[in-house]
């Protein structure tokens, strides 16, 4: 199990190089670059003062000598500085990674007890008009844009005349204030994580429910609810884990959207603000950490199906 | 129904067109798909046909109706400079629909070319595009549009080239996991005993048996491409203003969230419903094409 997980974990390592090589060299090909978007308000601008600088920030060296400096930098925990704010940017990261992993973890959260549960009632109620009001709301919350979603939670809240309080504090200054800036993007990025879940809980529920061990448990006399949760939810788990890995990755991209409509500094915040001011340390680091939190979450998932499945567990060992 | 949709047609090409009826008209029969149809249909005669059936042009101020709720004269009101909410919903769908389009049929061609070489081939080959395609899949896939989107600058090309780079991956792998399952067929063998090239046995053993996968993987990231790119125009790095874009709409109309809601409702409510029509089409093709569901 443990060489399974270290096995994993080099391997999630390797593709985040190769994710920032990409994103190393897809800056580097694109025209325009933040000495003239930091020079452009200066007015007169002299060639010399773009050569002057550019060596001030590094960006005259060979790309191989900026890419050996900056991994060489990473792999000690320096990221650099950002070429904007001249703050060093594993500060930067640091406090932008709290308010993502918050809303992120809260909404997953969220999504998973909606979804499996709605699913499970869903199985349970097959047929029914209750089975087909939950499928029903699953596919249209499936269909419904997380920017929409956001947008409309802001409307109907304007409309009962609640505003969200601003600017936005952490969790460990104000516990209220946060609470409340956090609790309606983090319920709106949910239900699209639920939709997902419920449709594919439902029909891994009906699947496991059909199975031999099922009738036999029935006819040992387990009560349904028992047969339910302890035998059918716990072998329809494994799909489910699945499904909530992937849409861990979708409610990331969620996250982008929905920093920038709730008007939280989060990594989203981060990454787009340096993106528009071409500060290269800054958008590789932060496309860097998006990379670590989804490897992060693909190696727990994979870890997870030993302790659902104990074949898996002797399968690995 | 008929054995058109066999997951293994060895020779698809005279019953091509069959095949496609076929398909509708299995759609047709089934409810919910034929309501998709339906609205999908709708939707795409709204965009089409937007310059004839709107009744303002899409950047048309009128300076006297400022912010107004929707009315008879202005159907779904008006926005802070006076332009009419309808008609830049219908003129924004076009521009949605569009780059839709364009990123589905880029991603079919790009992602299928590169899933089919890779499950065809194998080795080296298959080794290296797949580590690619894990590196790009490791990053959100906002997150990658909205890098790659910034970098080019804003414009419908840059956003289609941003929304199609992220879509393919998931076109990659499932072409070149179907592709693995066809190579192992008799058929497979058998045509390159008699001396048929690779590039022919891709083109009418591959490609055939691909067609029904690609439809349903299609009318899905079309769906995720219209979201996709209401959202890179929401952060200001999609299609440019003053072109209406429904991202856009619900950018500008962010600023008046507790004044004007029309500004948000209606153009949210445009992309839903057409990316619920497009799921919905997808679900239904995939229980029409797919033997197992019948």
């Amino acid at each position: 199990m443990l060489t399974f997980a270290l096995r994993r974990a080099l391997l999630g390592i390797v593709v985040l190089m190769a994710v920032s090589v990409m994103v190393f060299a897809a800056f580097r090909f694109v025209p325009g670059d933040i000495v003239n978007q930091q020079l452009a308000d200066a007015g007169a601008v002299t060639p010399e003062m773009i050569a002057e600088k550019r060596a001030q920030l590094g960006l005259d060296q060979p790309l191989m000598t900026q890419f050996a400096r900056w991994a060489g930098g990473v792999l000690v925990g320096d990221l650099g500085n950002s070429l904007w704010t001249g703050r060093p940017v594993a500060d930067q990261i640091r406090a932008a990674i709290v308010p993502t992993l918050q809303l992120s973890i809260l909404a997953i959260t969220f999504g998973a007890v909606l979804g499996i549960g709605s699913g499970v009632l869903a199985a349970l109620w097959i047929g029914t008009p209750g089975d087909i009001l939950l499928r029903l709301v699953s596919t249209v919350f499936l269909a419904i844009p997380q920017l929409w979603l956001g947008l409309m939670t802001l409307t109907g809240l304007a409309a009962i005349g609640y505003f969200i309080p601003l600017p936005y504090q952490s969790f460990g200054a104000e516990p209220w204030i946060n609470f409340q800036q956090v609790i309606f993007p983090a319920l709106a990025l949910s239900l699209g994580v639920a939709a997902a879940l419920s449709r594919l809980t439902r029909s891994a529920m009906l699947d496991v429910t059909g199975a031999d061990f099922i009738r036999a448990a029935r006819a040992r006399g387990v009560t349904p609810g028992g047969i339910y949760v302890r035998h059918g939810l716990k072998n329809a788990l494994i799909p489910v884990i699945t499904l909530l890995g992937t849409q861990f990755g979708h409610l990331l991209s969620g996250t982008v959207i929905i920093e920038r409509i709730f008007n939280i500094p989060g990594l989203g915040n981060l990454l787009f603000e340096a993106v528009a001011n071409r500060d290269y340390p800054t958008v590789q680091a932060a496309v860097l950490t998006y990379g670590f939190i989804t490897i992060t979450v693909n190696l727990l998932v994979d870890l997870s199906y030993g302790a659902v499945d104990p074949r898996v567990r002797e399968a690995r060992s | 129904m008929t054995d058109a949709a066999t997951p293994v047609a060895t020779e698809a090409a005279p019953r091509r067109g069959q095949r496609i009826v076929s398909t509708l008209g299995a759609l047709l029969r089934e409810p919910i798909g034929c309501t998709a149809l339906v609205i999908l249909s709708l939707v795409l005669l709204l965009a089409l046909f937007a310059p004839l059936i709107a009744q303002y042009g899409p950047l048309f101020q009128d300076r006297r109706a400022v912010l107004q709720p929707p009315s008879l004269t202005h159907w779904l009101g008006t926005d802070d400079i006076g332009r009419d909410v309808f008609s830049r919903v219908l003129y924004g769908t076009r521009v949605s629909l569009l780059v839709g389009l364009l990123v589905v049929s880029i991603t079919m061609l790009v992602g299928g070319l590169i899933g089919l070489v890779s499950g065809y081939y194998g080795g080296w080959v298959d080794t290296i595009i797949q580590r690619i395609v894990e590196a790009l899949d490791t990053l959100p896939s906002l997150v990658l549009s909205l890098f790659i989107a910034a970098m080019l600058g804003p414009s419908v090309r840059n956003v289609v080239i941003a929304v199609t780079l992220a879509q393919i991956p998931r076109f990659v792998r499932v072409v070149r996991s179907e592709m693995l399952k066809v190579r192992g067929h008799d058929f497979i063998a058998a045509s390159r005993v008699i001396g048929a090239s690779s590039l022919r046995i891709m083109l009418t053993h591959g490609v055939p048996n691909l067609v029904p996968t690609m439809l349903v993987l299609g009318s899905l990231a079309f769906g995720v491409a219209i979201m996709t790119e209401a959202a890179l125009s929401f952060l200001g790095v999609g299609t440019p203003p003053p072109n209406p874009s429904l991202g856009t709409m619900l950018s500008q109309g962010t600023r008046f969230i507790g004044i004007a809601p029309w500004l948000i409702v209606f153009p949210g409510l445009m992309l839903t419903i057409s990316v619920l029509a497009l799921n919905l089409v997808g679900d239904a093709l995939r229980d029409v094409l797919d033997p197992r569901r019948r």
